[in-house]
């Protein structure tokens, strides 16, 4: 990948011309033994490899999809590598959850805690939180797994959630990747939902309360909601068996349709191939970047370990969730402050800010928590799920698309993505504000008004703001895209300069994207 | 007692305990016996005096200061209290409240803590740095007790308590305003549940014996409020196993930390990885 391929006659589209005909002439396989073929094996010289690759190679064909594999193209930008620090993220995740895994016991039968932590010493706990307190403290390297894996779990939903930013404000869910936004956006919600269960698994104080809330929410369905929460929680909170089921649920099922889901999008991005970003050079029919070797490949290792790096600094230097301080769940009690972890905190703020309205209707009462709780939730996650098609429907735009858009090419796009991003601010401080409160010096009461106010103020403000901006930028145009080798000097014959774009990163690395 | 937390200076703490328990002692042998059936009665010192007193429940009883400078206390009182809260206590509206049932523990209270007196009228009544020397208060304290009888300085002694007991008192009774890790909270009605992580045994005792502002009062027996005073301690003094405390305010700080920090350094990361070498 040094950038010493010459520039084809008549730029890019030849060279896709060249590779789209390539794949309709019969490969020939290394199997066919001629050394030094178009394609031979990979590792050929090498003891061992080589003769164990021409082994695999002469029996599945790998060699030539491997060459394929290598070769696919990854778009040369950092916003590409957001999906990746999620992706990282969950492999922290599995490796420290598999490590937690073995210390923890999903059982609430009460147990006499006998611990080195002295304010709990000879107190009844249940097995779980005692199984917790154990790798706090007694289990070797355990306090920091925990730790680690409680911080990966926030910035595993953190990179999601930049990721999807990206996608979102470029415009990349569009056709033909309506599909992949909504698995992602699915992979969004399992880890909330993992993000959930995780922080209730270790039966403290703090996991209670959220779990009493989620129970109450579940309650609050009209019709069903008290069927709903007695299955689901089985029985009436807090039933002895749940712990149970929520260790199946984050340790099995979520985990699994993560993997899954997170192979199925990948899988996607490959068939689709990767969009990209309207620099010199790209179309909307090849892809300009990386190969996945050697470029691409070491940029993941290296961004691999820096995201392990950062999250193992935190779980090893900053403190999260002392469990010990909370102490084991007691159904009559609560203790200050109960926030969920930040990304369920817009919900909790749903249920803060909402007046304690209980309506009757027809003789059937809607409780108070439904709609700040379950409806409202629900049409906010909604939209967004279904955006790439909300959105194809109101601009009439049903074409392909694989150049991304700035953000503020699409103006109205921008200005109802940051409209959402600051209504989902506020619920989140509302969900945080007695804390907010307490800081501040303002009463619990009037920050409760003033969020009232600015979850419809903020949205309205932030779109027409947005909405200016963008169009602002897009009425100045955009001038002349800055190739992004810059501009080179070239000394000429006569032994003056003159101006060239620099091309060559660009010719370097022009190709289809990797083929299926 | 052993070691104060650094809450304020200023104020000598032994001289204060050994002083409220002097004024516990005098409350008068009759109360005393009366209560504990019997018992030797509490002799001066500070250990006696607490192991004793420990066995009852703080009254409410009327303190027959014996000693004392009570002039210098009413001298105090008159220039620096009775503005507002009048020259007998009764209060003056729209200046300052009754001091009606404050007693030797809520004077102790807000003096202590630098509550009051208020620094300029009109600020909030707030933890400060205390105004007045410790013998001015020790003095305030035996007037005010006098003309405004109320509870007396519970003898907190935190040597021993057991706390087990007190931390499951303490997330009952305390957690649900001033959280599980002492580190305060809002209340509603524009209240704060302060931080305890500088309140002082002592203040422990006092308030839970008042009840100041929103605060109930908790009338538990002595070993209780020493056990309660020990977790606050040991919240004040324990390490934080984990690393860097986030304050004790749980999930809201290390969000932030995460967005700020985590994910904030893993932009910048992600951009340093895609930088390429520009020929």
């Amino acid at each position: 990948m040094s950038g010493t391929v010459p520039a084809p006659p008549g730029g890019t589209d030849d060279v896709l011309a060249e590779a789209v005909r390539l794949r309709g002439e019969p490969v020939p396989r290394a199997a066919d033994g001629v050394e030094g073929d178009a394609l031979p094996a990979p590792g050929g010289d090498l003891p061992i490899v080589g003769p164990a690759v021409r082994f695999l190679d002469e029996r599945t064909g790998l060699a030539t999809f491997g060459r394929t594999a290598l070769q696919k193209v990854f778009p040369d930008h950092w916003s590409f590598l957001l999906g990746e620090v999620a992706a990282f993220s969950f492999v922290v995740l599995l490796l420290t959850g598999t490590f937690l895994t073995m210390f923890f016991r999903p059982d609430t039968t009460p147990v006499t805690y006998q611990g080195p932590y002295q304010p709990l010493e000879g107190q009844t706990v249940s097995s779980a939180f005692d199984s917790v307190m154990q790798l706090s403290f007694q289990v070797r390297a355990g306090l920091l797994m925990r730790q680690i894996h409680h911080w990966a779990a926030l910035i595993f939903v953190g990179a999601i959630l930049m990721h999807l930013a990206r996608i979102f404000f470029t415009g990349a869910f569009r056709r033909p990747r309506e599909v992949n936004w909504i698995i992602g956006f699915g992979l969004l919600l399992i880890a909330l939902g993992e993000g959930f269960s995780g922080y209730s698994l270790p039966d403290d104080l703090l996991s209670g309360t959220g779990l009493r809330i989620a129970y109450s929410a579940a309650l609050s369905i009209p019709f069903i909601g008290p069927w709903f929460a007695s299955l689901f929680f089985g029985g009436i909170f807090p039933s002895s068996g749940f712990i149970s089921r929520l260790f199946v649920i984050h340790v099995m099922l979520l985990p699994g349709a993560l993997s899954a889901g997170i192979a199925i999008h990948l899988l996607i991005v490959w068939l689709q191939k990767h969009t990209q970003y309207r620099t010199p050079g790209a179309t909307e029919r090849n892809v300009i970047g990386l190969s996945l070797w050697p470029g691409q490949t070491f940029r993941s290792i290296g961004l691999f370990f820096l995201t392990v790096a950062v999250v193992t600094l935190l779980g090893g230097l900053v403190e999260i969730n002392p469990v010990w301080v909370y102490g084991p769940f007691v159904p009559y009690t609560a203790a200050s402050p109960a926030q969920p972890d930040y990304y369920i905190g817009w919900l909790e703020g749903l249920l803060r800010m909402a007046p304690g309205w209980q309506v009757t209707l027809f003789g059937v009462t809607i409780p108070e928590p439904f709609v700040p709780g379950v409806v409202v939730p629900g049409i906010l996650f909604g939209v967004l799920w279904a955006w790439p098609f909300i959105e194809a429907r109101i601009t009439g735009d049903h074409r392909e698309h694989n150049l991304l858009d700035w953000p503020w090419e699409a103006p109205w796009r921008a200005a109802t993505g940051v409209a959402f991003a600051g209504l989902f601010a506020v619920l989140m401080l509302a969900g945080a504000n007695d804390v907010l409160g307490a800081w501040l010096g303002i009463p619990v009461e009037t920050l409760t008004v003033l969020f009232r106010i600015l979850v419809f103020g903020v949205p309205v403000v932030a779109w027409v703001a947005t909405y200016g901006l963008a169009r602002g930028r897009l009425q100045r145009g955009a001038g002349p895209i800055e190739p992004p080798g810059g501009i080179a000097l070239r000394r000429n014959a006569s032994g003056g300069f003159e101006e060239v774009r620099e091309t060559a990163r660009v010719e370097a690395t022009v190709g289809e994207g990797g083929e299926s | 007692m052993s070691r104060r937390p650094p809450r304020v200076s200023g104020n000598a703490p032994l001289a204060r305990s050994v002083a409220g328990l002097a004024v516990i002692a005098a409350i008068g042998a009759v109360a005393v016996l009366g209560l504990l059936g019997g018992r030797p009665a509490a002799g001066q010192s500070v250990s006696t005096a607490g192991a004793s007193a420990s066995t009852g429940t703080p009254g409410s009883s009327a303190s027959v200061h014996a000693g004392g400078d009570l002039a210098g206390g009413m001298a105090l009182y008159l220039q620096t209290c009775a503005a507002c809260h009048g020259v007998t206590g009764q209060g003056v509206p729209g200046a300052g409240p009754s001091l009606q049932g404050q007693g030797a523990a809520g004077t102790a209270y807000v003096l202590y803590t630098g509550r009051m007196p208020l620094p300029e009228n009109g600020v909030p009544s707030l933890q400060r740095q205390p105004l007045l020397s410790p013998s001015q208060i020790q003095s305030l304290i035996d007037y005010v007790a006098q003309i405004a009888p109320g509870p007396t300085i519970p003898p907190v002694d935190t040597q021993g308590a057991d706390l087990a007991v007190g931390r499951q008192l303490f997330i009952n009774n305390c957690a649900a305003c001033h959280g599980a890790d002492a580190a305060g909270g809002s209340v509603g009605g524009g209240f704060v549940a302060p931080s305890l992580h500088n309140a002082a045994p002592s203040t422990v005792g006092e308030a839970m014996v008042t009840g100041p502002g929103p605060m109930p009062v908790f009338r538990f027996p002595l070993r209780q409020i020493d056990a309660i005073a020990a977790y606050v301690r040991y919240l004040q003094t324990a390490p934080s196993p984990g690393g860097l405390s986030l304050g004790g305010m749980g999930p809201v700080p290390e969000g932030f930390v995460a967005g700020s920090i985590g994910v904030a350094l893993l932009l910048v990361l992600v951009q340093w990885v895609a930088r390429r070498p520009r020929p």
